[in-house]
């Protein structure tokens, strides 16, 4: 043992107790010493075994007493001995080292940053393109050099573009729209749905089902949908509009590997919805809308970049629900609900009509509200169902 | 076996540099413009796109990719000559580990080695890269046109680093003989001396200082095949030669203006007429060239300050043609003291980046027997015993590299005993091994290194050393102890009994 290390070591020890000579050697031995005492018979005559056992049974009565008190003392000494050893380990909890764990691969997917520094993406390896051989032209913009024969991406291109794509998905979020994160390569699972957590999105780690979007009203027929208000609680009431309607469009798809997803972004393309993609050096930039240009292999890079979109998905989504608190709605009701609304509105007037025609028929000249309780009265004044819905 | 090129074990797992204020730039829509060609030696090219961008200041994120541990992974070395020639042969194997390590060997860090993050463009597959436990590759391709990362395990010379590195052996400047049989004189020294490891040097002064440095711009002409040798006059030298009749010029006008000031100052006079180069005429080139060709030393120094060439010497050690056969004429070149004149300027610097020490003079301290006379001796894999035959000296492995036990009257050559350096015993399970003791190491021209062993063994040294690590008996007699087996229930027994005088300990009984 290190002489010098020893108060580090076995510091709270001996503030907390001290300790006996014995129990200090034992400190410095790594050799356990145990005595054991072995009960050894007493060679003797019969009344010598007699007279010890009268004598032990007057010695067993004092031992019970003597045991009784020391209990009692026990059990006295227990809140005095609690309170020293807290005294002990608040005294002692400061000493010692904070181990510090400084990097964890998975940190990033579970708490993602709201903003991507250089040194963040040059860590996450955002600037490391394909060989040259295999470079897209288009993408000359974003390439910083080559290096070892692949392209290097600017670093500060990457920054840029992201926060760009950043703001597109918050200001989408904010206004209410749908979201579908799209990552479909392995290892991408953790990532694409931990993001598409924070954004309130939709997420796909598995194929796209070519037609989703342009074919939807038959590929989608029957999926599960729910009108929600502008707090995000689920209306009631919608459940005829809800049987009749066409399967929705994402508002923004925001692409991890477009390479592996041409069908996705043409359909995208084809139904005006607008995309958001990691662009490799050796992809197409014009198949997204919004390209972030980065390294799309490294599942390190990929997630670095979903983290902080995801994060900007977040943020518009908490920003559009505290404005809903106040009161400001920044989204409108789609045309089909809008109108089913309407419907429903009229209809309910209608038979409101009709029933007070028939009411006058049959009371004579009494007026509708002379029999109607106050709520209905109140609820006859500012019409029912006119509540801003959405998806 | 032997290491030529640094092998330093890289984490490229989570870099960052310098922290810098984030600057953009909107994306610069230029023009396409011709591509440069890559100059050779140059290595990073920027992008045509980013020429027009760049001012003479680098960008942050410019800054930051030069300051990365990508950026720092030096180039690829030349494979071994002998190794590139061997290919052809039968006798080539594809699984020998190569004289010197011509890439980089990197690691990562745990965690992120079980993400298969490698700070490299994309994830290496987990099923060939978790399972190590060396975790040590070369990256032969960031990426590839088949879009892949070629790498392969590293850990044949990162191991044999680590091994070196344990023998704490200085590396000291090469001796006049190729051979590990020959024990040199005890007076070596560390290629890290000041007075032999110089490469700032100012041009003008190179050629005064040649004994004191180990690179050169010029090749080193006796390790020159004569089909490289007429490659490099008729590509290298030829075109010089306006250059060379410049700096003939320049010689014999200071020649000139030196024996004028002589001259001067035998008359006892202050002023003299200075000739400038200018004033010297083609046909005084012309005749002083046709002077100094026979006078081979002067030639070879003029010719050897104009292209820089590695110091020549007579080798000391004879070849056997040589002694056969020994040579009618030879050429007297200057004496120099250059280390490296007789076998070659290494490739790389001389310590071949194995071992930063620079001295074997520091004592080993043993735990309890305190400081030790003599370094620790290490055990070596008997190869090949001596053979009686052909005289030929044992081959040893000591740490990765291969070396041979020294000629003449030492323990080594001893008749007496059943010597494993003199028999081989098939019986003998993993091979026999024994003690030796390194005493000097050091890196030729080909990137070899060659360990030269001390005469024999202090046995004292060996005791301990077989002590410490359980071998044998102790010096007290002591045998090495077997290790026990014990239950499960006696262990959780243990920790009970343990646990419980652990609570009175911290003054839960009533008797504190």
């Amino acid at each position: 043992m290190i002489i010098r290390n020893f108060g580090v070591r076995h510091g709270r020890q001996v503030l907390s107790a001290p300790h006996s000579a014995p129990s200090c050697l034992r400190l410095f031995s790594t050799q356990t010493t145990t005595t054991t005492t072995t009960a050894t018979p007493v060679p003797g005559n019969q009344e010598a075994v007699e007279q010890l056992a009268a004598l032990s049974a007057t010695d067993a009565a004092r031992e019970a007493r003597l045991a009784g008190r020391r209990q009692q003392q026990e059990i006295a000494a227990i809140p005095r001995n609690f309170r020293k050893f807290i005294k002990y380990q608040k005294e002692t909890e400061k000493l010692g080292s904070e181990v510090e764990r400084r990097y964890l691969p998975d940190e990033i997917i579970r708490n993602p940053p709201h903003d991507a520094s250089l040194e963040d993406l040059l860590a996450a390896q955002c600037h490391m393109g394909h060989h040259v051989s295999r470079w897209n032209p288009a993408n000359s913009r974003y390439i910083y050099g080559e290096r070892s024969d692949i392209h290097i991406i600017s670093l500060e291109q990457t920054a840029a573009h992201l926060r760009r794509a950043a703001r597109v998905v918050e200001e989408v979020a904010y206004h209410g729209g749908l979201i579908l994160f799209v990552g479909n390569r392995k290892g991408q699972m953790p990532i694409v749905t931990r993001m598409a957590e924070l954004a309130g999105a939709c997420h796909l780690f598995q194929k796209w089902t070519p037609g989703c979007i342009t074919n939807k009203d038959v590929l989608l027929q029957g999926g599960q949908l729910k009108i929600v208000d502008e707090r995000d609680r689920e209306l009631e009431g919608f459940e005829e509009h809800l049987r009749d309607c066409r399967p929705v469009t994402p508002d923004l798809v925001v692409c991890l590997n477009p390479l592996e997803n041409y069908a996705l972004l043409r359909e995208c393309a084809l139904a005006t919805v607008p995309t958001v993609g990691v662009i490799d050096t050796d992809a197409d930039p014009s198949w997204v809308t919004y390209q972030i240009p980065a390294n799309d292999d490294s599942l390190r890079s990929v997630a670095l970049i979903a983290g902080v979109l995801g994060r900007a998905g977040e943020r518009g989504q908490q920003r559009r629900l505290a404005d809903a608190e106040k009161g400001v709605v920044k989204w409108q009701t789609p045309k089909d609900v809008f109108s089913f609304i309407g419907k429903v509105n009229a209809k309910i007037r209608r038979e409101a009509e009709e029933k007070q025609e028939n009411m006058q028929k049959e009371t004579g000249g009494l007026k509708p509200a002379d029999l109607m309780t106050e709520d209905e009265v109140i609820a006859e004044m500012f019409g029912q169902g006119a509540v801003p819905s959405k998806y | 076996m032997a290491n030529g090129a640094s092998i330093q074990l890289l984490e490229l797992g989570n870099f960052c540099s310098s922290t810098r204020r984030l600057k953009e730039r909107s994306p610069d829509l230029s023009r396409p413009r011709p591509r440069p060609r890559r100059q050779p030696g140059e290595r990073f090219r920027a992008h045509p796109a980013t020429l027009t961008m760049v001012s003479r200041s680098v960008s942050p994120g410019g800054a930051l990719l030069r300051a990365s541990r990508m950026f720092s992974m030096p180039a690829p070395l030349p494979p071994p000559a002998a190794e590139a020639a061997q290919a052809t042969f039968k006798s080539h194997s594809d699984t020998a580990t190569s004289a010197y390590p011509t890439h980089q060997v990197i690691t990562t860090l745990s965690h992120a080695r079980k993400e298969g993050d490698w700070g490299l463009k994309r994830p290496l597959p987990l099923r060939s890269t978790t399972k190590s436990s060396t975790p040590m590759l070369r990256i032969k391709g960031i990426d590839t046109i088949e879009q892949i990362t070629d790498y392969a395990s590293g850990a044949d010379h990162g191991l044999t680093l680590l091994k070196f590195q344990e023998l704490g052996l200085p590396i000291s400047t090469p001796s006049s003989f190729s051979s590990s049989r020959h024990r040199t004189d005890a007076a070596t020294r560390s290629v890290f001396e000041d007075d032999i490891d110089r490469t700032a040097i100012a041009a003008k002064d190179r050629a005064k200082l040649v004994d004191q440095r180990w690179r050169f711009s010029g090749p080193w002409l006796a390790g020159m095949s004569p089909g490289d040798f007429k490659k490099y006059l008729a590509e290298r030298v030829r075109p010089r030669r306006a250059a060379f009749r410049m700096f003939l010029k320049a010689k014999i006008a200071r020649d000139l203006n030196e024996t004028a000031r002589l001259k001067a100052l035998d008359n006892a006079e202050t002023e003299y007429d200075k000739v400038t180069v200018d004033s010297i005429l083609e046909d005084d080139v012309t005749e002083y060239l046709r002077n100094v060709r026979n006078q081979n030393a002067v030639l070879y120094q003029l010719v050897g300050e104009f292209l820089d060439l590695a110091p020549l010497k007579q080798p000391t050690e004879l070849t056997t043609e040589q002694m056969l056969h020994p040579p009618q004429h030879t050429y007297s070149t200057h004496d120099t003291n250059n280390p490296y004149a007789e076998h070659g300027p290494p490739k790389t610097h001389p310590s071949a980046g194995l071992s930063y020490i620079r001295t074997g003079a520091y004592m080993d301290n043993h735990p309890l027997y305190g400081p030790q006379k003599e370094h620790k001796p290490v055990e070596a894999r008997v190869l090949r015993p001596r053979s009686q035959q052909s005289y030929s000296s044992a081959k040893l492995g000591v740490a990765g590299f291969v070396t041979e036990t020294s000629e003449g009257d030492n323990a080594h050559n001893q008749k007496s005993g059943k010597s494993p350096l003199r028999h081989f015993d098939p019986d003998l399970k993993n091979g026999a091994k024994v003690y030796v003791q390194p005493e000097t190491a050091s890196v030729n021209s080909d990137g070899k290194l060659r360990i030269v062993l001390k005469d024999s063994v202090d046995a004292e040294a060996e005791l301990v050393a077989r002590e410490l690590i359980g071998d044998g008996e102790g010096i007290f007699g002591q045998q090495r102890k077997e290790v026990e087996v014990v239950s499960q229930s006696t262990i959780r027994k243990s920790y009970s009994t343990k646990l419980s005088q652990g609570a009175q300990d911290y003054g839960l009984n009533s008797e504190n």
